[in-house]
C-alpha cells in the first residue's frame, strides 16, 4: 500500500501494515518449551498472585501431601530477588531453581526455557512456575506451561479480582487463599466468585486453608486429572 | 512495569521492517492496544519514548488505537461486551469467540525509503 505522502529528499514515504502482535516473539518460546515439556511428559503450572498471596505455600502444602506419591515436583521461583522461596522449596526435599529477575517484574518465556535446564527434569512429573508476585505483569507472558494458576488471598479484598481483570482472564483455576482468615475480613466470597465468573466463566473456582489443608485435595485432582489428559492426547 | 518488555519486543519488529523494506528511517507507528491486552497505553508511552534513542524511530511518531473487547458469538452477535462480562450481550452464551481487545497488535509503519539508484 504506496501512498503519496510528502516527499522527503531522495526517499519516498512508505506505509507497511504489520499486524503482528506484540507478544508473538515470548509466545513463540513459550510453544518451544511446551515442545519440551511434552517430550519429557512434564505437566507444567504457571502459579501467579499478589507478593503474599500465600503462593509458595500452596506448593509447600501440596509437597508436604503429595511429593512422590503418583508424581515427582519440581518448582522454578521466580523473584525480584533472593533464593530464599527457592530454598523454601528445597528444605522440603524438592528440586527448586531460583530465577531472579532483577527489576523485570514477571518472568519470560526465555527465563524459563533456559532455568528449567538446571532442574533434574527427567525426574520431573509436575513443574511448578511461582512467578513474580504480582496481579499485572505476569498475566499475558505465556511461559509454555500448560496451565495458570491465580492465587487471591483472603486480606488483599474481594475486590481484587475485579480490579485486575485481566489476569483472572488468563486464570484455569483462580484460588481464594488463606480461607480460614474469613472470618476476621468482610470479604464478600459471593459476590467475588460471581465477578470471576463474569471474567472468566470457564474459571474453576477453588478455596484453600494451609493450616487445615482444606482444598489441598481438590487442588491436586484437578492437576492430576490435566496431566493425564496432556499425557493421553501425546499418545 | 512490562511495558518495557513490550516496548523492546515493538521495536525488534520495527527494526524487521525496517531492514526488510531498507528503510534508514521510520517516521511513524501505528500500534492498537486491547483495553483487556494488560498494557497501559500512558505507561507503553512512556516506555517507548525512552527505549526509541538511537534506533531507526527515533523521530517516529506513536500513534495508539484503543481497542475495545469485541466477540462474535453463534447466534450472530458481533461486537462489544457489556464491561468485563465477557458473555454475549445477545443471547448470554459464555461459549464465545474474543476477536479483539486482549492484544497489543503493531499495525502499520511509515518508512523513509531512499529512492533506489
Ligand atoms: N492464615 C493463613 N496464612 C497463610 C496461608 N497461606 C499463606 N499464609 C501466610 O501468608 C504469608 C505469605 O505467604 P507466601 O506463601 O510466602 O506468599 P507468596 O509471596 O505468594 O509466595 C506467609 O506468612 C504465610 O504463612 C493460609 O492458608 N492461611
Ligand atoms: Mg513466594
Ligand atoms: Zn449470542
Amino acid at each position: 500500500m504506496n501512498q503519496p505522502t510528502t516527499p522527503v529528499e531522495n526517499s519516498n514515504t512508505k506505509t507497511v501494515e504489520d499486524m503482528r502482535s506484540l507478544f508473538k516473539k515470548n509466545d513463540q518460546v513459550a510453544d518451544q518449551t511446551r515442545i519440551k515439556l511434552n517430550e519429557r511428559k512434564i505437566f507444567g503450572i504457571n502459579l501467579m498472585g499478589s507478593p503474599g498471596s500465600g503462593k509458595t505455600t500452596l506448593l509447600e502444602g501440596l509437597i508436604d501431601q503429595y511429593q512422590g506419591q503418583l508424581s515427582e515436583l519440581g518448582v522454578l521461583e521466580g523473584d525480584l530477588a533472593t533464593e530464599r522461596d527457592a530454598d523454601r522449596i528445597r528444605n522440603k526435599g524438592v528440586s527448586a531453581q531460583q530465577i531472579s529477575t532483577g527489576s523485570v517484574c514477571h518472568l519470560s518465556a526465555a527465563m524459563v526455557s533456559e532455568s528449567m535446564e538446571q532442574l533434574p527434569l527427567d525426574d520431573i512429573k509436575v513443574l511448578f512456575v511461582e512467578n513474580v508476585g504480582n496481579l499485572v505483569c505476569p498475566s499475558k507472558f505465556a511461559l509454555g506451561t500448560h496451565k495458570n494458576i491465580v492465587a487471591v488471598s483472603i486480606p488483599e479484598g474481594d475486590d481484587k479480582p475485579v480490579k485486575y481483570p485481566v489476569m483472572i482472564r488468563m486464570a484455569d483455576v483462580v484460588i481464594f487463599t488463606k480461607v480460614d482468615l474469613l472470618p476476621h475480613f468482610d470479604f464478600d466470597l459471593e459476590r467475588s466468585t460471581r465477578e470471576i465468573k463474569e471474567i472468566n466463566p470457564n474459571a474453576l473456582i477453588l478455596q484453600t486453608d494451609i493450616k487445615t489443608k482444606h482444598g489441598f485435595a481438590e487442588l491436586w485432582k484437578e492437576i492430576l486429572g490435566w496431566a493425564q489428559k496432556n499425557d493421553a492426547e501425546l499418545l | 512495569m512490562h511495558e518495557f518488555s513490550v516496548v523492546s519486543a515493538l521495536m525488534s519488529l520495527v527494526s524487521e521492517d525496517a531492514i526488510k523494506h531498507n528503510a534508514d528511517k521510520v517516521s511513524r507507528i501505528t500500534v492498537s492496544i486491547g483495553v483487556m491486552s494488560g498494557i497501559e497505553p500512558s505507561l507503553f508511552m512512556e516506555a517507548y519514548q525512552s527505549c526509541k534513542k538511537g534506533t531507526v524511530a527515533e523521530e517516529a511518531t506513536l500513534d495508539i488505537i484503543h481497542q475495545e473487547v469485541e466477540i462474535s458469538c453463534s447466534c450472530g452477535y458481533c461486537g462489544e461486551i457489556v464491561g468485563v462480562s465477557f458473555l454475549c450481550p445477545q443471547c448470554q452464551a459464555v461459549d464465545i469467540d474474543v476477536i479483539a481487545g486482549e492484544d497489543m497488535i503493531l499495525q502499520q509503519l511509515e518508512l523513509d525509503v531512499p529512492e533506489s539508484n
